[in-house]
């Protein structure tokens, strides 16, 4: 059961913030669920910890949406020889973080033209 | 670690079915990596506080996730079957809204407390007179009371700041407001001694009367007031909710003092409450009652539980007979809602075995039993969400049935659905319906759907016991229907029944002299004159009269024993006083004579006017007329005229009746007559009566039709209740054969199938099976005829005249029943017709 695929992406815009994140983590590569929550976490300097709950939930959303898709299930080589599930970007998912990221561009040009872009900076 | 992971696991258990296990192994896995990276106790707390604050943040999100796909499927399903859905939420709301409605009765009667502080611990002496002179010695000495006040109400004709109103007056003695905790909210209340004769003439206006008489003026204290001609000086405004004993609107202290405020009643019902001791149990204050009742009237001992003394909670008495009803009435609610329950548990069933298949299919594709179970609790709280909602709107009408066949005697009783308590017990009891319906269809879908075997048939026992229950609701719902059919006709009839005048075209208005400056003979005469003389002249009006009794609306007369000439047996016959052209106006129907005229007034010969009714044991009218009506106590009546009988009260048939010309009366009921309607006129006859003397109230202006409405309030509560139950008993046997025979289909596809496969017919198979549910529908449709013509009787105590012809009643319900439950069988094994054989035979090869 999923929920009705949203055709554009800016459909979707502005992302949770979580989303995002997770989002551009796995713009670089798969990822399984604990590396994203240590990733977002260190580059956020620790201001958005994902709790197992809030993780899985924007998850679960964000598979429903196409935004990501399940890889097949491997080990971890870095942890133990535990079986865990690898997510990955899908190229909606691509688009729709491209488009957050053209509306902040946005918004920070706008904010500089107001506000001066040394007060930005 | 391993003691935190068996917690968190729990945890886990009160995520939605879906979420829950798709992610219980990566959320244990994640919850494992962050305790490995734990190393003080501090860190564990830590761990816990924001895994905690995780899961409270999270889980209302994916249960609403889930809630909307199930809630959305569940529409889908609905629309499929919109008649099988209606069913039930119509079924469930009728169910639900009677018992919400009956609720909110209890509640306001029973409940809900009375608005006094400590309101438990006040007792009415009921069947027990203390003595009237020394009554404040009397409970200071008692052992079981701290505190005890008297009363008695009235309908008084009461003149403040120029307006005259019909109002009534509680006389109490001086400690009753302060016995039940009432603090004027203007002004003050009665002080010791003022009930005393010469010190009594104060009284406590209630605050719509003060607002009525005085327009809110807090000037209203210290000034005059005229009770039926008697001056009072207002001393306080009562507060504003408070309005015991029985709605009244003043209080004075003259309970003591019967003749101080002139009465047109002749007997006085004195009653006594009274608070309990501090800290005495109420078995002991009964027990000291008791004593002391026998002790002063030791033959009342004896009597029956009706007439004996007792010490009862005023709330029991305040409540009255309505409480004993609205309890029966509840169980009778309660019994009608688990019938409800077991019907839709068969219809939802008969619906989940029906969709064996698409579960199936969703078990094979992933969901769990959990997630199956939470789709369908879902869809049942829905159902009954739906019917909780429309049960409201249902309980509420039924409040206002009950408000008009038994009034609440307070304000502060009225019975309402819009009451924390009520909305509470609507939606407990909305909770546990959908429960109870739901544990058969959840139970099934987990043991049967989600194991690939064969759809097999129900145990035995499960099958035997739906089929005693369908018996069971066929009978009760024919029972029931015989008694509606009766109840209603008979209602009818007693709407329509000749009353003996013209039912459309009058009008009724009520006077009373009581204090006013016509009391003395010849000015009371010469008001009443001038009052009929105005009326009269009414554009459209055609004649005017009087009686002392107003039709329709009286229960009890002054009456003696009669006979005519002093022959034959005396008789109890009722005696109603009234004026010339009495029958003439009412559009009576004379039989033999005359009717009273103006000079009979005057004559020196008592006259007297006697129904067909009195006449029939004497002899033909014409023979009647000026021979005497003779009793033992009063001189005789010459009879002038033979009248058709006239209806009173709320009786088909009045008996016999004596008319005789009213002399000087000090309440009288002018009835005008109109060749109009007479509802539009009402306006126009309050002013002309009005017209003669302002300070005199007419009160109770009403058409026939009005009175009679009122007088059948009772016998049409019946009537509903009956009706109700038995449209809903019909509508809960048609769901329940239907809900049993199309699950038993449902079930016994594949064998259909094979059967359809090897030649038979499926008009064949569909005769067979609605054969077998004919024969249990025939079975209880006898016992249930049989039970319905033994309770005529029962139904004739409620409404008169509803046991005629309960045979033919009873054979047509039976009918009408018979034939709901073919149709509802034959619809329910039409999927017999649509069956795929080839689909059937394959799906069982695969097996």
């Amino acid at each position: 059961m999923t929920t009705k695929r949203s055709t554009r992406p800016e459909d979707l815009v502005p992302l949770p913030p979580a989303t995002f994140h997770i989002l551009l983590s796995l713009a670089e590569g798969e990822r399984h669920g604990y590396a994203l929550k240590r990733e977002i976490a260190k580059r956020t300097d620790g201001t958005l910890t994902l709790g197992p709950g809030a993780l899985y939930g924007a998850i679960a959303k964000m598979l429903a949406q196409g935004l990501i898709e399940e890889s097949s299930e491997r080990p971890d080589p870095h942890l133990d020889d535990e079986r865990r599930r690898y997510y990955k970007i899908t190229t909606f998912g691509r688009k729709v973080a491209q488009a957050e990221a053209t509306r902040m561009r946005d918004l920070v040009a706008l904010a500089a033209a107001r506000l001066g872009s040394r007060e930005i900076a | 670690m391993r003691r935190s992971l068996w917690v968190y696991r729990l945890l886990l258990k009160l995520y939605p079915a879906q979420f829950r296990e798709e992610y219980s192994g990566p959320l244990q896995r994640q919850f494992k990596d962050d305790y490995a990276e734990v190393r003080t106790r501090r860190d564990v707390v830590r761990l816990w506080f924001f895994t905690l604050i995780d899961f409270l943040r999270s889980m209302p999100g994916q249960v609403s996730r889930e809630v909307r796909q199930d809630a959305r499927h569940c529409f889908r399903l609905w629309k499929r079957r919109p008649v099988h859905t209606a069913i039930i939420v119509g079924i469930l709301a009728v169910s639900i809204g009677a018992t919400t409605g009956v609720f909110s009765v209890l509640n306001a009667l029973v409940l809900r407390a009375l608005p006094f502080p400590e309101a438990d611990r006040i007792a009415t002496l009921k069947n027990f007179g203390p003595p009237r002179d020394g009554f404040h010695d009397w409970h200071q000495h008692s052992p079981y009371l701290a505190d005890a006040a008297t009363y008695d109400t009235y309908d008084v004709n009461v003149q403040g700041n120029g307006a005259v109103h019909r109002l009534r007056l509680a006389e109490t003695s001086w400690n009753f407001l302060s016995m039940l905790g009432q603090e004027p909210q203007l002004g003050r209340g009665f002080s010791a001694g003022e009930d005393v004769p010469g010190r009594d003439m104060i009284a406590i206006l209630g605050y719509s009367a003060w607002r009525d008489l005085f327009s809110g003026d807090p000037n209203a204290v210290g000034s005059p007031l005229r009770i039926n001609g008697t001056v009072f000086t207002v001393v306080g405004i009562a507060p504003r909710d408070f309005d015991f004993p029985q709605r009244a609107d003043l209080w004075a202290p003259t309970t003591f003092d019967a003749q101080l405020i002139p009465k047109t009643e002749s007997v006085v019902f004195w009653t006594t409450i009274g608070r309990l001791k501090p800290e005495l149990a109420w078995t002991q204050a009964r027990a000291a009652f008791e004593a002391e009742a026998s002790q002063r009237d030791p033959q009342r001992r004896n009597l029956d539980a009706a007439n004996r003394a007792a010490l009862i909670p005023l709330q029991d008495q305040i409540a009255g007979p309505a409480k004993r009803a609205s309890v029966i009435l509840m169980y009778a609610v309660v019994l009608l809602l688990l019938v409800a329950c077991a019907n839709v548990a068969n219809l939802l069933l008969a619906r989940t075995v029906a969709r064996s298949n698409e579960l199936r299919i969703r078990a094979a594709l992933g969901a769990s039993r959990a997630r199956i179970g939470q789709q369908l609790v879902t869809e049942a709280l829905m159902l009954t969400g739906v019917a909780t909602v429309a049960g409201l709107a249902i309980g509420a009408w039924v409040t206002q049935v009950a408000t008009l066949a038994q009034p609440p005697q307070l304000r502060a009783q009225s019975y309402t659905v819009m009451d924390p308590r009520v909305l509470g017990f609507a939606i407990g009891i909305s909770a546990l319906t959908a429960l109870t319906f739901i544990i058969g269809p959840v139970a099934y879908a987990s043991r049967e759907a989600l194991t690939v075997t064969r759809a097999g048939t129900a145990p035995a026992r499960d099958t035997r016991t739906r089929a005693v229950l369908t018996v069971l609701q066929v009978g009760v719902a024919i029972v029931l229907l015989t008694g509606s059919v009766g109840l209603g006709r008979a209602f009818l009839q007693l709407l329509h029944a000749d009353g003996g005048y013209d039912i459309d075209s009058i009008v009724t208005m009520n006077v009373s002299l009581a204090g006013t400056r016509y009391e003395n003979a010849s000015d009371t005469r010469s008001y009443y004159d001038g009052v009929m003389e105005r009326v009269r002249r009414v554009p459209g009006v055609v004649a005017v009269s009087g009686t002392q009794s107003t039709p329709l609306n009286t229960f009890g007369f002054p009456g003696g024993r009669f006979n005519i000439d002093n022959a034959g047996p005396l008789t109890m016959v009722p005696v109603v006083s009234v004026e010339p052209r009495f029958f003439a106006t009412m559009g009576a129907r004379m039989i033999a004579g005359r009717d009273f005229t103006d000079e009979d007034r005057t004559s020196s010969e008592r006259l007297a006017v006697i129904n067909d009714a009195f006449a029939s044991a004497y002899g033909a009218p014409d023979s009647l007329l000026n021979r005497y009506v003779t009793t033992s106590r009063w001189p005789r009546l010459r009879i002038v005229g033979v009248v058709r009988r006239l209806r009173y009260g709320q009786e088909l048939d009045p008996g016999p009746q004596i008319f005789t010309i009213a002399r000087e009366p000090h309440a009288l009921t002018i009835v005008a007559r109109l060749g109009v309607d007479a509802g539009g006129k009402i306006g126009a006859l309050r002013q002309a009566a009005q017209a003669v003397d302002p300070n005199v109230p007419i009160f109770e202006i009403k058409t026939l039709d009005q009175l009679l409405d009122s007088v059948l309030a009772r016998p049409r509560f019946y009537t509903t209740v009956l009706v109700f139950f038995g449209g809903l008993s019909l509508l809960l046997a048609l769901a329940g054969v239907y809900g049993v025979v199309s699950y038993s289909t449902a079930q016994r596809t594949r064998e259909m199938g094979v059967r359809l496969a090897l030649g038979a017919t499926p008009q064949g198979l569909r005769r067979g099976l609605c054969g077998r549910t004919g024969l249990m529908i025939l079975a209880s449709a006898v016992a249930g005829t049989a039970i319905a013509l033994a309770a005529g009787k029962y139904l004739a105590a409620l409404v008169q005249g509803a046991d005629q012809g309960m045979l033919g009643t009873s054979i047509v319900a039976s009918g009408v029943t018979i034939c709901i439950a073919a149709l509802a069988s034959w619809s329910a094994t039409r999927q017999i017709a649509r069956l795929d054989v080839a689909e059937i035979l394959r799906v069982e090869a695969m097996d």
